[in-house]
């Protein structure tokens, strides 16, 4: 089971990762409606896996990732993005992402990517 | 009668305009209903999509319909074009179909509270962004997509669809849809500005 934490601005987007999330079996540790705040919950539950979305307003996905990783350079963070945002999903694995998700996508999919991960995870030990 | 059927002069160039007005409207189209379909997991059509290349003094006028709508979301673009992508839709057609997305039980919904009004605006950002990764197939056509807003009643029609880049034309796609099991319908605007 992985502890997860969600950040994306829009309240529909975090209740279907949620609903997803947790019907896989894992655990949803908190959300967050902002990168800054995404920070500042990153440090306090230092969960499994982070799903972030890239373009938010202030900050941004991009800018939550990098602080992400500077706390922890072991983050497995998923970014989502909305199809046609290539360029920023690209810009975003170079910096550290460990995967992504494009909107709109299949439950599957997202279970998919987070046992990937989880699985990656084990085998480095 | 020749000036009519030259493949070459003011003939031939207006005619190369007009297809190409033709496929962004096609392609968009195309796209705002593909995407829509894979997120609602369900059939939806469209009736008639308008393309209009006007003056942005004109473009308030052209879309009237539209003034004072009860429910609205948006986001403004830049890149290759700069620009407004927008959804708009009836109070009932709004609640209906955050019931489809959210999988809640037709009629259950009675007020358009955040999540609902969240569920309007991802709509938008997922569909209309579709519309712009269609058109960005094209070599060297990008966009940047701002983060989605929605709003209860436009107001100011002109000012919720001015491209950010002050262009003084625009081209419109205007693509009207529905969604059959739920009975939604509402319409896709995307807004280009042109120089």
């Amino acid at each position: 089971m992985a502890r997860v934490l969600i950040v994306d601005d829009s309240a529909f987007m975090r209740h279907v990762l949620r609903g997803i999330i947790e019907e896989a079996g894992h655990e949803v540790v908190d959300e967050a409606k902002t990168g800054e705040e995404a920070v500042g919950l990153y440090k306090k539950h230092r969960p499994d896996l982070v799903t972030l979305d890239l373009v938010m307003p202030g900050e941004g996905g991009q800018a939550a990732l990098q602080a992400i990783l500077k706390e922890d350079p072991d983050a497995r963070v998923i970014v989502v993005s909305a199809v046609g945002q290539r360029p920023d999903v690209d810009g975003a694995i170079e910096t550290g992402a460990a995967d992504f998700l494009v909107k709109p996508f299949e439950k599957e999919t997202v279970v998919a990517t987070i046992d990937r991960l989880l699985t990656a995870v084990d085998t480095r030990g | 009668m020749g000036i009519l059927k030259g493949k070459t002069g003011f003939m031939g160039r207006t005619r190369e305009s007009l297809a190409e007005l033709q496929e962004i409207g096609q392609t968009t189209t195309r796209a705002g209903l593909g995407t829509l379909q894979r997120l609602t997991r369900t059939p939806v059509e469209t009736r008639d999509t308008r393309v209009l290349l006007l003056p942005i003094s004109r473009m308030e006028k052209a879309l009237e319909p539209y003034a004072g709508s009860e429910v609205a979301a948006r986001f403004p673009f830049t890149g290759s074009a700069s620009g407004v992508a927008a959804l708009f839709l009836t109070r009932d057609n709004a609640l209906r179909l955050a019931e489809l997305l959210l999988g809640s039980e037709q009629g259950s919904l009675k007020r358009l509270g955040e999540l609902e009004q969240s569920t309007i605006a991802e709509t938008t950002n997922i569909a209309l962004n579709g519309c712009l990764n269609a058109l960005s197939s094209r070599d060297g056509v990008h966009f940047k997509p701002d983060v989605p807003e929605s709003a209860r009643s436009v107001k100011d029609l002109g000012a919720f669809l001015r491209p950010p880049g002050g262009e003084a034309h625009v081209v419109v796609v205007e693509t009207p849809f529905s969604e059959p099991t739920r009975g939604v319908e509402g319409s896709m605007v995307l807004v280009l500005g042109v120089d």
